[in-house]
């Protein structure tokens, strides 16, 4: 019978060898004694082992901080699913909406600047902080507009200060705007 | 310490599945009775590998949380107890890594004790100890001494294994799971380790029979 070797004895053991295999550890111990004294060198050191751990104290008790920081840091498993579903629906909807806001908005640019195209449109607002605050000194602006480009000014105002708007032609129209300062002649 | 037999083991882990049944359901007191039920062998396992009080505490509360943030994925027909100690020993072996950390190196370690060690080893130990009566002679506490010792000198995966085999009484087969491993790497970590304990109590043993002329005196007798 082939002798076990030192490894499957320490399966033998620990009894983690199966039926066949402990069966056959079982008899080549009869014939070699010195494998049985080996096969309880290893349950002894074990049982050292255990008693070494009994002596030992158990260490500390950490149930109350764990508890604490669990609470503290989480939610309860089942809502965390809840949560974690909800925030999915949630981003889905925002992006829905931005989605569909962007494809409106893209539609109505595209329709507002149909009848321009080519060229742009220049617009002032009268909220703008260069043109507030009197809609009152509207008088004081003079407008050079060019006659053959179609070119929309809502509201122009320069304050007490006047000022021009040159369209200079080219290859790309250049908008200019001057305004004087206070006492600068013309 | 762990339950030993199979039967008891079973009934801690369908004790441990209707816990954590209960605790992913949001039940806070489930998930205190599982921190209550496993806390001081995961504190033993995690001390064993890091020899560090402070160290074994915060790796046994990060494994507690980790265990909470994942409750809602954990399998029902999973063993807690070996999920949960491969959450703690990759916890050790995470900070055992860490640069600048003094211990020794994990990987290099273990390599090179399996090594070195010859495959037709000896545990001489017991048939003197059988044959001389050894706990007459030696102080019991001298020998657990004596093994704390030589504990300390097994790398820190060598040691995990012997106390998730000896104290937490689990198979090759949890642990190799427990600890993300083959059975052969675990079969051999024990042997290894267990053959290093040998050899330091078989020295202390003969030193004691050299100081000690009694011990002549009672092999002698026998």
């Amino acid at each position: 019978m082939r002798r076990p070797s030192p490894q499957k004895l320490m399966a033998f053991a620990d009894d983690q060898l199966d039926s066949e295999s402990a069966h056959h550890v079982s008899q080549s111990l009869r014939d070699y004694p010195e494998d049985q004294q080996t096969v309880e060198a290893f349950r002894q050191l074990g049982s050292f082992i255990r008693a070494l751990e009994d002596e030992q104290e158990c260490g500390p008790d950490l149930t109350n901080q764990i508890m604490q920081q669990v609470e503290s840091c989480s939610t309860p498993p089942s809502k965390i699913l809840f949560l974690r579903n909800k925030r999915l629906a949630n981003w889905t909807g925002v992006s829905f909406i931005f989605a569909a806001a962007a494809s409106m908005l893209l539609w109505r640019y595209s329709q507002s600047f149909a009848h321009l195209a080519p060229l742009a449109t220049l617009s002032f607002s009268a909220s703008h902080p260069l043109v507030r605050p009197a809609a009152s000194f509207i008088s004081n602006a003079s407008l050079v507009e060019p006659s053959e480009i179609s070119t929309e000014v809502e509201t122009v105002d320069f304050g007490e200060n006047l000022g021009k708007i040159f369209y200079l032609p080219g290859d790309a129209i250049t908008t200019v705007i001057w305004v004087r300062e206070k006492g600068e002649t013309p | 310490m762990a339950p030993s037999n199979p039967q008891a083991k079973q009934a801690e882990s369908e004790e441990d599945r209707a816990l954590i049944e209960a605790a992913k359901k949001g039940d806070t007191r489930a998930f205190r009775c599982l921190v209550e039920r496993h806390q001081h062998r995961a504190y033993a396992i995690a001390f064993a590998m890091v020899r560090n009080e402070q160290d074994a505490r915060d790796i046994v509360q990060e494994g507690f949380l980790r265990v909470h943030r994942s409750l809602p994925n954990f399998a029902g027909n999973a063993i807690f107890f070996t999920w949960f100690y491969r959450i703690i020993t990759n916890l050790c072996i995470d900070l055992l890594r860490k640069p600048g950390r003094k211990t020794m190196e994990l990987a290099t370690l273990d390599e090179r004790a399996d090594s070195l060690v010859p495959a037709d080893c000896e545990f001489p130990l017991l048939q003197k100890f059988e044959n001389g009566n050894p706990l007459e002679t030696l102080h019991r506490a001298q020998v657990l001494k004596k093994i704390h010792d030589a504990l300390e000198t097994l790398s820190p995966l060598h040691r995990g294994a012997i106390l998730l085999r000896e104290v937490e009484g689990m198979s090759y087969e949890e642990m190799a799971e427990a600890m993300g491993v083959s059975q052969g790497t675990i079969m051999s970590r024990l042997f290894h380790a267990r053959q290093k304990l040998q050899r330091a109590l078989r020295d202390f043993y003969l030193e004691s029979q050299n100081t000690n002329p009694l011990n002549h005196v009672a092999g002698d007798l026998k």
